[in-house]
């Protein structure tokens, strides 16, 4: 009985345990690669810059810019206070509700881009979110122009 | 029960393993209820019970689940069982290892009046995490997930037909707690799985039917049974523009063979082994629970 308990608490205390496998190491590397050149400057298409919330730190410029594969959403000189499920949304207004998700946000602080769904109407969008959707709560907001 | 032959049981585990072999579809759920026995097990006053499950998923994906279950008999009609359920789950994303859920239940004994007994269950299923187990910042499918992320209701009854051993249950998400953030036209690896951002969950109805065998020994039990799970309703999840969509093809039906044999050490330790394979499944299983495969064995011990 006591063995059974003690190695129950063992296995309690080991749990919450997860390890990437190689194929998506390979694939997360393969969507961000290191930059070994500084990256060609591309003309904002339109810019914010990021406010906080109450208790949050929030910092850095967003951009839409153009790329050859599409409209993209850039970060720049960002960071965020951490939290456990940061999204990052184009909204019709300061808050989610009417947005598109363009996927978790990839690190809480750097440069960082965001690909936009080809066809998606940029004027139905002028603000660009950071949202935790786990707890929803709005981190971060920045207005477009 | 029925005594029956060797030979007869041989025959029907191997039936068991060719059609396991001819399918892969939707299995039982380590998640849901259908682990839950509705009838007492041993006649002891406190029972432990130590499982061990390896279960195969969707996707290349397996999963090892370890639980601990504890009941005591309050008085002769009434018992308390607990059991806590840890995942390992294993696939192209890679590995996750968390606790899963708790199922807290009590079960009444009634006579009626032809003198046998009906066994009616009522309980609890508590989430340990919201469905959003990540890998690094990956948001995972929900077959990684260790929980539905839903907080159930339990509502069962087991009693016998003639030679059959009957189970229904009934399992009703009150809560939906799920969070999960898998979004397929985001995933970084290809596949199957769909889309489950903040997924919701439809309830269930079980009905299984046993024929339960004894050997003329009668250290040995065997149950093959049939077990059904209707999903009564369409899942549903939040699309990358925040509006809910159903999922078509989640509601319906789920068929699954399973044999349980359990064999008796003494009168108060007891071990059972578990085979599941399903035969007719569902269109869409977005809720992770897809199994081609179950194999569980279990050691019980009284007091």
């Amino acid at each position: 009985m006591k063995i059974i308990a003690c190695f129950f608490c063992a296995v309690i205390g080991l749990a919450a345990c997860t390890k990437e496998s190689d194929a998506l190491r390979t694939a997360i590397q393969n969507s961000n690669p290191p930059v070994t050149a500084p990256l060609p400057v591309q003309p904002a298409l339109k810019r914010g810059v990021f406010y906080p919330t109450s208790g949050i730190q929030v910092m850095g410029v967003v951009k839409i810019i153009q790329q050859s594969a599409g409209l993209q959403v850039q970060l720049d000189s960002f960071s965020v206070s951490p939290g456990p499920d940061l999204k990052v949304y184009l909204s019709s207004a300061a808050m989610p509700g009417n947005h598109l998700n363009l996927g978790n946000l990839q690190s809480n602080t750097g440069t960082q881009y965001y690909n936009i769904p080809a066809g998606t109407n940029l004027s139905a969008y002028p603000f660009v979110l950071i949202h935790c959707q786990q707890y929803n709560h709005l981190f971060g907001y920045a207005s477009l122009q | 029960m029925q005594v029956f032959n060797k030979k007869r049981i041989i025959i029907l585990s191997l039936l068991l393993v060719v059609v396991h072999n001819q399918i892969s579809a939707q299995g039982c759920s380590d998640a849901g209820f259908c682990t839950i026995p509705l009838r007492p097990a041993a006649a002891s006053k406190n029972n432990i019970q130590t499982e061990l499950a390896y279960l195969q998923g969707e996707e290349n994906t397996s999963l090892a689940t370890v639980s601990v279950s504890y009941s005591r008999q309050l008085s002769k009609k009434l018992q308390w069982d607990h059991k806590l359920v840890l995942a390992y789950i294993n696939g192209n994303y890679g590995s996750v290892f968390n606790l899963g859920d708790y199922y807290s239940t009590l079960r009444y004994g009634i006579k009626t009046a032809s003198g046998k007994t009906i066994h009616l269950l009522g309980g609890v299923k508590l989430p340990f995490n919201q469905s959003n187990l990540k890998i690094g910042n990956v948001s995972l499918p929900m077959v990684y997930q260790t929980s539905l992320g839903t907080y159930d209701l339990i509502a069962g009854a087991a009693f016998a037909a003639g030679k059959l051993d009957m189970n229904v249950a009934f399992q009703l998400p009150v809560i939906q707690h799920n969070r999960n953030s898998f979004i397929m036209e985001q995933a970084p690896l290809p596949g199957a799985f769909p889309t489950t951002n903040l997924f919701r969950r439809k309830a269930d109805v079980l009905w299984r039917v046993g024929y339960p065998l004894k050997l003329k020994k009668g250290k040995w039990n065997f149950n093959p049974n049939l077990l059904a799970i209707y999903h009564l309703g369409e899942d549903s999840y939040e699309n990358v523009f925040g509006k809910r969509e159903n999922i078509d093809g989640s509601s319906g039906l789920t068929l699954n063979a399973n044999l349980q044999m359990s064999y008796r050490i003494n009168q108060r330790r007891s071990l059972q082994l578990s085979l599941a394979t399903p035969f007719v499944v569902r269109d869409a299983r977005p809720d992770g629970l897809t199994r081609s495969f179950v194999a569980s064995v279990s050691y019980q011990f009284g007091w």
